[in-house]
């Protein structure tokens, strides 16, 4: 059987037999919070899972440390939703979201890299491809059987202190170009980016049907913002460590290997109103 | 952490030599077993790599027949077939907690310890890659659990009672974290670590 690390489609998906992947709903919406569990709750991918951003994907309680709106939630905390789901060591996992991977199931991706799993990947296009495509859809959430697992962080993909500008390190900031400049912001108390962090909107690895751009385009297009630099140098950051995933997801699917995620994102840097702020293009 | 990873080696038996006839506690062990024959067994004692080491811990099925609902380190009878006491604390962690060997690295021994169900135990400690899954055997593991290594260097942590045996009167270990109780050979084998380590 072929292993899915990255993305995989929807004909690959339906074709995946029940008791081969584990399908996790990641659906979810910044300004809603009980929007995923409604949307999971009206229909989803036959024998999903719902994966909450807020309540499984966080731990909000952590908040107030200084890690940004979705602080990760604790390692016992995350071994203990994989033990519900009934993950098994080769079992293939499969996120999918509404937002072309960006809110959440990238973030999901990349908290199962984080744990060691490489059999994850995105469902490209997501819930509208599936739609699209005539797939059946499901209201009954599944009886998995549960596991019992136990997760660690690997510390070498994860920044939690606040040392992005560090010698060697590239910061890319996963925005839309106005939040970045510092234009508009409208989830976090102070406007603008990290001096030095360049800027990569995660809606650029995107087409227009909302799939990824081909691992050539994408690779293309982060060697000019790499400018030189070593994949692995790169920390990837947005306003919360939700969307940033999405350009680790790129960059992974691009052959760009290494590159870690500074999680607490910007609504971590400005916790602490004394750290410096960039307005503008650069 | 208060101990690297080469001091903590610097304190083992070398991979090149196994701990080798009785038990450290055969006196003990011969009072209630007798001097017969042990069966020989292996355990890990995994270390996860990371910024704080934690000891991998499994509390053992309800349903099993040997040390139903223990902590124990994962672990089991040699096999005919195991080269050595490292190939059988590998093949049963692999068994018990899924822990894919590619992650494991073998640092040394503790020194044998023998059992009241009649084993003579190789605890083999090992670092384990800080990512490596683990997954719970459901048949033999209810839960696996991991227990920072500072927590075991604190003394205050470490507990001493005594108990009767069958008229005998025997000294006894045990670690309380987290609501789990590590008690009988494990906590010995920890005890051993730990007098290794001189913090105990």
């Amino acid at each position: 059987m072929t292993v899915h690390t990255t993305l995989i489609s929807v004909a690959e998906l339906a074709a995946l037999a029940p008791d081969q992947v584990l399908i996790v709903d990641c659906r979810t919406d910044l300004a809603d919070r009980g929007k995923s569990a409604a949307l999971y709750h009206e229909s989803h991918i036959p024998g999903a899972v719902l994966a909450s951003l807020e309540d499984d994907l966080s731990d909000l309680a952590r908040m107030a440390e200084g890690l940004g709106r979705h602080p990760l939630p604790t390692e016992d905390a995350f071994s203990a939703l994989l033990s519900r789901w009934g993950w098994h060591p080769g079992l293939q996992v499969v996120a999918y979201d509404g937002a072309g991977g960006a809110l959440a199931a990238s973030r999901l991706w990349w908290m199962l890299r984080l744990v060691g799993i490489r059999e994850a990947a995105v469902l490209n296009g997501g819930w509208q491809a599936w739609i699209a495509a005539g797939k059946p859809v499901d209201t009954a959430a599944p009886l998995r059987l549960p596991t019992q697992v136990s997760m660690r962080y690997d510390a070498s993909q994860l920044l939690l202190e606040h040392r992005v500008d560090a010698p060697g390190c590239l910061l890319i900031d996963a925005r839309a170009m106005p939040r970045f400049r510092g234009d508009i912001e409208p989830l976090d108390p102070v406007a603008g980016h990290v001096p030095g962090a360049r800027n990569r909107p995660y809606v650029e690895n995107l087409d227009e049907q909302g799939q990824f751009k081909s691992s050539d385009t994408l690779r293309a297009a982060f060697e000019q913002v790499l400018d030189g630099h070593a994949p692995a140098e790169v920390v990837h950051m947005c306003g919360s460590g939700v969307t940033a995933c999405h350009n680790l997801l790129a960059m992974e699917h691009a052959g760009l290997h290494g590159a870690r995620l500074y999680a607490p994102s910007w609504s971590g840097w400005i916790s602490d109103r004394s750290r410096p702020v960039a307005r503008g293009a650069e | 952490m208060a101990l690297d990873w080469s001091e903590l080696q610097s304190v083992l038996l070398p991979l090149s030599q196994p701990p080798a006839g009785p038990g450290w506690n055969h006196a003990e062990m011969a009072d209630l077993l007798g001097t017969g024959e042990r069966r020989p067994a292996a355990v890990l004692v995994g270390f996860r790599e990371g910024p704080e080491p934690r000891l991998i811990l499994t509390v053992r099925t309800d349903t099993l027949q040997s040390h139903a609902g223990q902590v124990a380190f994962p672990g089991g009878s040699t096999d005919p077939d195991d080269a050595d006491a490292v190939a059988t604390a590998l093949r049963e962690a692999q068994e018990e907690i899924g822990l894919d060997p590619v992650h494991v690295t073998p640092i040394g021994y503790l020194d044998g310890f023998e059992t009241i169900s009649g084993f003579r135990v190789t605890p083999v400690v090992a670092r384990v890659a800080q990512t490596a899954p683990l997954y719970a055997a459901p048949d033999e593991v209810a839960e696996i659990f991991e227990v920072p290594l500072t927590f075991f260097l604190d003394p205050a942590n470490l507990r001493r009672y005594t108990m009767d045996f069958r008229g005998h009167r025997r000294a006894m270990v045990e670690f309380v974290h987290g609501g789990y109780r590590i008690w009988g050979a494990t906590a010995a084998m920890l005890l051993n670590l730990l007098t290794r380590l001189g913090h105990a």
